[in-house]
């Protein structure tokens, strides 16, 4: 940093651009905004997200369930924080920062990686940490030694009576390939911006139904909802699995056995089987209508609980429905009753019976409910029993289209790559040089000198020199000067790779 | 050259700021997606065609020189329940001025329609919205009840979200009922 | 199957703990005085055990993944294993080439701790349910319990760095939080043992109040539920439980639970924090950087970095690219901020932010070795703390 400052200073002023140019290619800076990054992530995981909370109004959710602190999270918007403009801020000034910094360091890198010298100077190959020489060599020596290089797929060049051989140099700009993966990634994500490539959605099916959606242009209809169950307590789920149709228009165009993780892809679009309602609903029953004193049956109808008749005939008697109450909940208070959604989860009939010179008789049947018919039913002259009833539950398929996943999967690829390039491949330098009869052989590497002391004993062999272990790190202060002396070991001003043993 | 230099590192960061501005701007535009625009007051309600309970087909443009007032609801929504009795008041009350009441109701079956209609003695027209095209596509109702007003030129004058009391009811219907005449 | 695998699950938790022993004996022992920093026949043994030790999980983990037919990462007790596992098996390899014998003194201990904490879980094998059943989950799982153990490495040798470097006498400041690093594995291990035991015992006792769902505490509640009458619940020899109530404004479900769990482990920490220093005489750091005489400071922050070097790109790969590869096909997200999802990533904005300052910014030793100490209480966060104070949808175990 203290380079980049020096030159900007040498231009008489700086503009507003490079003071802007400089505060985002700061490494400081990129490390204040990784850390703020992290630290407010933290904020939002004290709470959970309002995606995860199993309610529909945040406004009251986090107040009854955290008390006070609770609504003051929802209210300063951190319950909703990872989609908040000032978090999307942070993750945008990094990107800017990775970008800024990047550019930097990698055109000096390069460039310097480029033009390095073939020939330095004998006292810089002195200084270096592995270093061996022969005295009464010739040209020969440095012949032998660039065909044992390029042996050990070196890269050798050579100018004179010098030469450098140099293996692995693309691991140098791993920091940057991890750089771009990691552009990459948040360009992945903000593909989903793009409209048309991006939809999620929640779609509940019940048995046979067949459901449009919109943003993805085609139906689903569901062909067989399937719930297994570890145990018989019915506590622990084996599986769920759905028998699902793609319709575009009537037609239909796809079919899968849908199970969890397996999802089914249709244009672009991938369905999964993500849940399903642990209450069942009623769907088809038949009923027997049947003396309550003699137990005598008259016979019996069909029920379809989602959409009842007005009126069923069993022999002569005519059962016209007063009340249906797909899901039926009695008021504490009031004493009345109504129905708590729209789906057959717990049916509720209020039936008048009646025949030819009879007057009809008001009678409940609620075959969820048997202790509350039987309470009001004391004074029933039938008794109406459900004796054959097909349930179902509703699956719950979640729809899934985003175009950036393989972008951001590219993404996570390159950050991989460059992380191994990094962190596990090194660059190595071997410099020699002939001045006076003297052969002089220098190493330098970013990382791992063990191995590349055991690489140079090897190659020097092949001349006739003996082993030669490495210097070890020269301490703090002599180490500074050391590398303010030896320009080409420090050829990029700010190549990471110098602080690294 | 450096110069040059220099105009490369001021595009740079115009571009990338420019950048970052426009994916805020359409981030904070993507999450309030969810935030349909609401029908417009002042406009022409959108017309529509129903079947009744009774099985007649009605339009509200049939209704054009009449305050209508279109409630959306659903037998198992408690406020639905709760504002039913004053509807069906403030219905008998202005009927004779000419008001028309038209209970659209949600995506719900017919018998439990017509319990429900029986118990509290409705006696406007219920409409049939089953696949709630026109309540939710078309009115872009989100929470129920909701209710709209429309005016005898079948303006949309008013929208209540909130399940209503006579005297709310009164206070919104009276003036169009005079102001038509 | 599942005896075999309880029985080498035994054999695992002994070998771990004399392994621990014969380090520590090793380290302090007179033998140490006379060759620094070496290898005596305590710490061979004591590396011979750990090694068998390893063996013996290895034997433990596949009898029960044989028993049960999936990779047993499936749960608390499953997953904390593993994670000791991971950190022994780093450290048998580390060692094999750094051949540092004091590392072991303080990396086993971890393991052995590790590895305790997960026989407080329920040890049944459940059936898995279907978002489980998928092979991403072990490769997820494995990938990213190996980076932790390796980072669980950088720790150790930071902690013993710090232990090296730092003149007692001269730094009270820094010898006054290594000591409350000391102190903090006290701690951890208070925590464990009382869990432990009353999970052993079999202790439940239910809270219930007028407003709220029965409380089932595992512990004696010391500290009631908001609302409970004192001493109403229970009495604990003698004393009626509990003391006092949670205080109104933790109204999370299990927050009163919650904080009798930390009442409980302040207690036994500051308990056994006790005893030590009774027996010592003197700040247990003072005791345990005896241990490090004699090593070579340079080789620890070597290590100690080289092992974040090696650990950062195996839990960047387990812990967040197979994590949203499985999230993608198990939810349909990549991403969903899920706590352990978050907690992830900001372990690895940690270790990001660690890298930068090293490579870049050129912080070496006490200030790095400081940022491993404390980037294992994020790790032991994002494998525990989450676990047990959030829960989202990690929390199927």
């Amino acid at each position: 940093m203290k380079q980049v400052q020096a030159e900007t200073q040498k231009k008489k002023q700086k503009s507003l651009f490079d003071h802007i140019w400089d505060f985002f290619a700061s490494v400081k800076v990129a490390i204040v905004i990784i850390i703020l990054l992290a630290v407010t992530s933290i904020i939002g995981t004290i709470y959970p997200q309002e995606n995860a909370i199993p309610s529909p109004n945040p406004q009251f959710y986090y107040a009854d369930t955290y008390g006070k602190m609770g609504d003051l999270y929802y209210r300063l918007g951190l319950s909703d924080m990872y989609n908040s403009w000032w978090f999307l801020a942070l993750v945008l000034l990094l990107a800017i920062s990775l970008i800024i910094c990047s550019i930097e360091r990698v055109i000096p890198l390069y460039k310097s990686l480029k033009n390095q010298p073939i020939a330095r100077k004998v006292i810089a190959i002195r200084g270096d940490r592995l270093y061996a020489n022969q005295s009464e060599a010739d040209q020969s020596r440095i012949d032998q030694l660039a065909e044992a290089f390029k042996k050990k797929r070196y890269k050798v060049r050579r100018e004179g009576n010098a030469l450098l051989a140099e293996k692995g140099r693309l691991p140098r700009f791993g920091a940057y390939i991890i750089h771009i993966g990691l552009l990459i990634i948040i360009a992945g994500v903000f593909v989903r911006l793009i409209p048309g490539a991006y939809y999620s959605g929640m779609v509940w099916l019940k048995q046979g139904e067949r459901q449009y959606i919109e943003d993805v242009g085609f139906g689903l209809q569901n062909n067989g909802f399937t719930l297994e169950f570890y145990d018989d307590a019915q506590t622990r789920v084996k599986k769920y699995e759905t028998d699902v149709a793609v319709y575009v228009g009537d037609e239909e165009k796809a079919t899968k056995h849908l199970i969890v993780n397996e999802p089914l892809k249709f244009n672009n679009t991938l369905i999964f089987q993500n849940s399903y309602d642990p209450n069942p609903m009623f769907k088809r029953g038949k009923v027997e209508l049947t003396d309550k004193a003699s137990g005598k049956s008259y016979g019996t109808f069909d029920i379809n609980f989602d959409d009842p008749k007005p009126s069923y005939q069993v022999g002569e008697y005519t059962l016209t429905m007063i009340n249906y109450y797909p899901d039926i909940k009695v008021d504490p208070e009031k004493g009345g009753v109504y129905t708590n959604s729209r789906d057959p989860y717990n049916p509720g009939l209020q039936l008048s019976i009646s025949k030819p010179g009879m007057e009809g008789q008001t009678q409940w049947m609620m075959p969820l409910a048997p202790f509350v018919e039987e309470m009001l039913g004391k004074e029933y002259q039938f008794k109406l029993k459900l004796v054959q009833v097909e349930l179902f539950n509703m699956t719950g398929l979640h729809l899934q289209k985003d175009l950036g996943i393989p972008v951001v999967y590219a993404g996570c690829a390159v950050v991989l790559w460059g992380l191994v390039l990094c962190f596990y491949y090194q660059h190595r330098r071997i410099w020699a040089r002939l001045e006076d009869g003297e052969l002089h052989i220098g190493a330098n590497t970013n990382k791992n000198w063990i191995g590349l002391n055991k690489e140079f004993n090897k190659l020097i062999a092949t001349v006739g020199i003996d082993p030669v272990t490495f210097k070890p790190k020269a301490k703090k202060k002599a180490a500074q000067q050391a590398k303010q002396l030896d320009t080409p070991q420090s050829d990029a001003p700010h190549g990471k790779e110098g602080t690294e043993k | 050259m450096s110069n040059q230099l220099n105009r490369t590192k001021i595009i740079t960061i115009l571009v990338l700021l420019i950048a970052a501005l426009g994916i805020m701007a359409a981030v904070i535009n993507f999450n309030q997606k969810d935030n349909v625009a609401s029908l417009e007051l002042g406009n022409t309600a959108p017309d529509f065609t129903l079947k009744t309970l009774d099985g007649k087909e009605v339009s509200l443009s049939d209704y054009r020189g009449k305050v209508v007032m279109v409630n959306v609801w659903a037998s198992w929504c408690e406020p639905c329940r709760q504002e039913m009795p004053a509807i069906e008041q403030a219905y008998k009350t202005y009927q004779d001025q000419g008001l028309v009441v038209l209970g659209l109701n949600l995506k719900e079956k017919q018998v439990p329609i017509q319990g429900f209609a029986d118990t509290y003695g409705l006696t406007f027209p219920i409409l049939l919205d089953t696949d709630g095209k026109v309540g939710t596509d078309l009115y872009r109702v989100r929470p129920i009840p909701t209710t709209f007003f429309v005016d005898r030129d079948g303006i949309l004058r008013n929208k209540a979200e909130t399940p209503m009391s006579f005297s709310y009811i009164e206070g919104i219907v009276k003036p169009l009922l005079e102001a038509g005449r | 199957m599942m005896t075999a695998s309880s029985i080498f699950f035994g054999a695992t938790l002994v070998c771990y703990f004399i392994s621990t022993i014969l380090y520590v004996l090793g380290v302090t022992g007179r033998k140490m005085k006379i060759a620094a920093g070496k290898a005596n026949i305590w710490t061979k043994w004591g590396y011979i055990f750990s090694i068998s030790g390893v063996l013996m999980h290895i034997a433990a983990m596949i009898t029960r993944g044989v028993g049960a037919g999936f990779t047993p990462v499936s749960n608390m007790f499953e997953y904390m294993s593993f994670w000791a596992f991971t950190i022994m098996l780093a450290f048998v390899v580390i060692n094999f080439f750094y051949k540092v014998p004091g590392l072991g003194a303080f990396v086993v201990p971890v393991g052995l701790t590790i590895l305790t904490y997960a026989s407080v879980f329920p040890r049944e094998v459940k059936p898995l349910i279907p978002a489980l059943q998928s092979y991403w989950l072990s490769i997820h799982v494995t990938t990213a319990a190996l980076g932790e153990g390796i980072l669980t490495i950088s720790f150790a040798a930071g902690l013993m760095y710090l232990l090296v470097v730092t003149d007692l006498a001269k730094q009270p400041r820094s010898a006054k939080f290594l000591e409350f690093i000391v102190y903090l594995f006290t701690a951890l291990v208070s925590f464990i043992a009382i869990s432990l035991s009353f999970r052993i015992g079999g202790y439940e006792v239910i809270a219930q109040t007028a407003e709220g769902a029965a409380q089932l505490y595992k512990m004696p509640p010391i500290a009631g539920p908001s609302g409970t009458d004192l001493g109403s619940l229970t009495t604990l020899l003698g004393v009626s439980l509990p003391l006092f109530n949670a205080p109104g404004w933790m109204q999370g479900t299990d927050s009163a639970i919650q904080f009798n769990t930390i009442i409980w482990t302040v207690l036994g920490s500051l308990v056994l924090y006790g005893i030590l220093r009774l027996i010592a005489r003197k700040p247990l750091v003072a005791v345990i950087s005896r241990w490090v005489r004699g090593l070579d400071e340079e080789m620890l922050d070597e290590l100690s970095y080289r092992a974040v070097a090696i650990g950062y790109p195996v839990f960047t790969l387990g812990a967040l690219v197979f994590a949203m590869i499985w999230a993608q096909e198990a939810w349909g997200s990549y991403w969903s901020w899920d706590p352990k999802e978050t907690w992830a990533l900001i372990t690895w904005l940690y270790y990001t932010a660690y890298l930068h300052l090293r490579l870049r910014q050129g912080w070496e030793g006490v200030r790095t070795a400081w940022m491993a100490v404390a980037g294992f209480v994020v790790i032991l966060f994002l494998l525990v703390g989450v676990n047990l104070l959030i829960s989202g949808l990690h929390a199927y175990a």
